[in-house]
């Protein structure tokens, strides 16, 4: 059930409307119900992998804690992560097996998100952040939600746990759905066959490659972050604040910025778990231990997405740009404060630098071989030729398309730069009886436009979440 | 007072942003299928006159219907002198919306034909009076009731065999309520039902205002195109609920479009019986009427794909050694009641493959699926002009400027 289909729209309509009705000690155990049948709709056996797991980490969590302090504590800590990775590696593994139909049926939905969820919460618990979850449904349903399933965001149990009970926001909800609904659709759709087209003939292709170089970091953001948004507006309707993923990632002047704005639900996750134990683990080794730190990281989080050479690339090159970014930190702060004038001009050029930086690298992520990204990368800037003749073999409206998707992610970009939706909020609440009334019947009449399209558009080709399959 | 003013000034903000939102659509190029029929008496519906619309079901193409009602354009009702006049009646294979007027294959005939004798091209003038979905029954009735007005020479039946489903009632499916059927009773036809009464003429003229009005917005092409996925999505879970298995487990079901692949198929018998008795019926009326009759068997989809392999798959799902045989049996009915006949499903796989090209399928849809697309409409119109040229007395007896016909 992808997040743009009808089906999961009316899913989510029924599911939340039902929760209106549900009695105020239910919440858990109706979210739970309602992740299940979500889940259960796209794998069967999937659910039972989820459950199993969910159950496994419950006990294991509640049995460290009543050994605290003791070794037998930190090992059954230890073991149970080590069989959650086992059990998250097994399915990333799995698609390598040459037997037909065997991945369609395996992998479980969102297997990456909830083995990091799981994981976390254990941790937490070793360490004493938080005391174990007493009851089972609130845990399950934490670990099942299904608005965050599919691709994050990476939500802390405690944070999650809290909001159980919470009223759910519906007006809110639903035009944070509306606005991922339109990244989707309207950028990322209308981006996404011209990147297709390169990528899929890189080294057939005799211009173009630009296309690959630099639209697909910016169809990846409105996809990704399109995911998101509908995932914080589903979880709205059940009173579950997401936490947020992205904060304008492609305006970072560096490329430690830059992972501060992207993906953060993981970062941050990574950075917790990953980094600040292995930092603290070789703080006596001076820059080494920094490197080696960044470069577990960073290739932890490359290889979270599968095992393949690409995205292990991927983690490389930016366990080399976050090295270089954090050797040059203190030689760059001290040309800063020597020549204060140069910083405006820094700014642009650290911004340009980290844009090419976070360009070249996603292009391992996505393209199907190394040798296609090389191959890519090393022609990005030759044969600049015009638009049309690149997207013109696979659609006679292909060039029309792709500039509705282009001219759009710069709307996208204005909008997260001056947010109209604070100005409109204010507006709603503080402007004139006229303007409130516009406002709430202008909402409703786009909203309503809005989901005729997407119905009217249902018959249509698909285009899935690139993150949806992590 | 201050209320009104308020409602008023909330009423036009509303009303802007409706405006930008339909300038948005148009700017963006986003479009949906708009509504060319209008209901009549006789034939059930019939394309509505100067409608103007999109056609994005397959391909994109913007329809625009003539005066009297087909996707052509404007003829003068007289035939001028020295003109030759083809009328061409069919379903949505001769109606052809997919394409331009230029890309059809009434436009390549008079082209071909022009250009092969020597004659001006608006001298050969192929007229369109198909229209999608269109049974026997209807293209009888449109050659009685609408073609003869512009005095053709020679009429062109273009058919195939999914004509043998929708002539006949028992199989013809989501049938439009209106659309006539009739019996083969020793030779004769007998009509099902009389002709509806017409419908109130100023509650239709409203609708078809209301359809055009709707053709020329995009939110309300948008409203129209959610209305009727909504029906189907609906439709889609009443099945699921019901829980009723559409074909026997590891068996996957053939479709009536599958089925009509094999002539000797025994659900087809009544249907070939119908079919045999409209093409008598319309070669006595093209007799009457002075007209050379041609019956032109079209190809199917799947019959040309170019993909040899794949086209013996689906020979081998449907059970049958040829993916002709229907056709045959049709051009070979024709041929036996004394019709001129060309069966195009052959050639056009000649050219399909030499060509190594889809003739069916456009960029939005898949290929070797639906309608001929532009090259499609190119190989037949080429096709359909030679037979012509080659047997039809019609041009025989025209005057030569040029070498002989069998030289072309």
């Amino acid at each position: 059930m992808s997040f743009t289909s009808v089906d999961f729209l009316f899913f989510l309509a029924i599911a939340a409307f039902l929760f209106r009705l549900i009695p105020a000690r239910w919440p858990a155990a109706y979210i739970l119900v309602a992740s299940y049948i979500f889940y259960c709709a796209s794998s069967p056996r999937g659910a039972i992998a989820i459950a199993l797991a969910t159950v496994f980490t419950f006990a294991s969590a509640l049995w460290s804690q009543r050994l605290k302090g003791s070794s037998r504590a930190t090992l059954i800590v230890v073991s149970s992560i080590v069989l959650l990775v086992a059990y998250l590696m097994f399915f990333k593994l799995i698609v390598f097996v040459p037997h037909e139909g065997v991945t369609s049926w395996i992998v479980p939905l969102g297997v990456s998100y909830y083995s990091f969820k799981l994981i976390s919460y254990l941790l937490d618990v070793y360490w004493g952040k938080m005391e174990a979850a007493k009851r089972f449904v609130p845990f399950a349903a934490y670990v099942a939600f299904f608005p965050q399933i599919v691709a994050g965001p990476i939500q802390r149990s405690e944070d999650f746990l809290s909001q159980i009970g919470n009223a759910g926001t519906i007006l809110p909800g639903i035009l944070r759905i509306a606005w991922g609904l339109a990244k989707k659709l309207i950028i990322a759709d209308h981006l996404a066959p011209a990147v297709n087209y390169v990528f899929g003939h890189a080294t057939s292709i005799h211009g173009g490659w630009w296309i690959g170089f630099y639209i697909w970091p910016l169809q990846l953001y409105a996809d990704f972050s399109a995911l998101t948004d509908i995932a914080i507006g589903a979880g709205r309707l059940f009173g579950v604040e997401g936490p947020e993923n992205f904060n304008r990632p492609f305006t970072a002047t560096t490329i430690s910025d830059y992972w501060r704005r992207w993906h953060m639900s993981l970062t941050n996750w990574l950075g917790d778990y990953v980094f600040t134990p292995l930092r603290m683990a070789t703080r006596n080794a001076g820059n080494a231990g920094l490197v080696a730190s960044l470069t577990i990281n960073m290739i932890a989080i490359g290889l979270w997405h599968g095992i393949t050479w690409g995205y292990f690339l991927f983690g490389v090159v930016h366990a080399l740009f976050l090295s270089v970014d954090a050797l040059s930190q203190r030689a760059r702060k001290r040309l800063s404060k020597k020549h204060p004038q140069w910083e405006p001009a820094r700014d642009v050029l650290g911004w340009l630098l980290t844009f090419h930086l976070v360009c070249l690298a996603l292009v391992f992520f996505r393209a199907s071989t190394v040798s296609d990204a090389l191959y890519l990368i090393g022609h990005a800037w030759t044969h600049l030729t015009f638009l049309s003749d690149v997207v013109q073999p696979f659609g006679s409206n292909s060039g029309r398309i792709f500039a509705i998707g282009l001219a759009c992610y710069g709307l996208l970009e204005l909008c997260e730069r001056y947010r109209p939706d604070r100005w409109l909020a204010h507006a709603r609440v503080a402007g004139p009886r006229y303007l409130r009334w516009s406002l709430y019947a202008s909402t409703v009449l786009v909203l309503a436009i809005g989901f005729a399209l997407l119905l009217a558009s249902s018959g249509g080709p698909k285009n899935p979440f690139v993150y949806a399959v992590f | 007072m201050r209320f009104f003013r308020d409602l008023l000034l909330a009423a036009l903000v509303t009303g802007v942003v409706l405006l930008l939102a339909e300038l948005s659509l148009v700017l963006a190029g986003v479009k949906y299928q708009g509504s060319f029929f209008t209901s009549e008496p006789e034939r059930g519906y019939a394309f509505r006159p100067y409608a103007r619309a999109w056609f994005e079901d397959e391909g994109d193409n913007l329809v625009t219907i003539n005066s009297d009602g087909m996707d052509d354009k404007e003829w003068s009702i007289a035939r001028p002198p020295g003109v030759v006049r083809i009328a061409v009646i069919g379903s949505s294979e001769v109606a052809a919306e997919q394409v331009q007027r230029e890309q059809k294959f009434q436009a390549v005939m008079e082209r071909r034909i022009a250009s092969a004798l020597n004659r001006p091209r608006n001298s050969i003038e192929v007229l369109n009076f198909g229209v999608g979905g269109y049974n026997l029954p209807q293209e009888y009735l449109t050659l009685q009731h609408q073609v003869w007005k512009y005095q053709p020479q020679i009429v062109i039946l273009g058919t195939t065999s999914m004509a043998l489903v929708r002539s006949d009632r028992k199989l013809a499916t989501d049938v439009i309520p209106g659309t006539p059927f009739y019996d083969c009773v020793n030779g004769h036809l007998v009509a099902e039902r009389p002709a509806l009464p017409a419908k109130n003429a100023s509650g239709l003229r409203i609708r078809n205002a209301v359809a055009n009005v709707v053709n020329r917005s995009r939110i309300l092409l948008a409203l129209n195109e959610a209305r009727i996925n909504g029906a189907k999505l609906l439709a889609h879970y009443k099945q699921k609920l019901s829980k009723r298995p559409s074909s026997a487990p590891g068996q996957e079901a053939l479709a009536m479009t599958d089925e009509v692949y094999n002539p000797d198929n025994p659900v087809f018998e009544n249907a070939w019986r119908v079919e045999d008795c409209f093409f008598r019926a319309m070669k006595e009326e093209c007799g009457r009427h002075g007209a050379e009759f041609w019956v032109v068997v079209f190809d199917r989809e799947k019959s040309i794909n170019p993909n040899a392999e794949e086209r013996q798959a689906y020979a081998r799902k449907v059970g049958v050694a040829s993916l002709f045989l229907t056709d045959e049996r049709m051009a070979k009915q024709a041929e036996d009641a004394g019709i001129n006949t060309l069966m195009l499903g052959p050639d056009m796989l000649k050219y399909a493959e030499a060509k190594q090209e889809a003739l069916h399928g456009f960029f939005n849809t898949p290929f070797n699926t639906g309608h001929w697309n532009a090259e499609g409409h190119k190989a037949a119109g080429q096709l359909i002009s030679a037979a012509l040229l080659l047997r039809s007395q019609v041009l025989r007896d025209l005057p030569r400027t040029t070498a002989s016909l069998q030289d072309k």
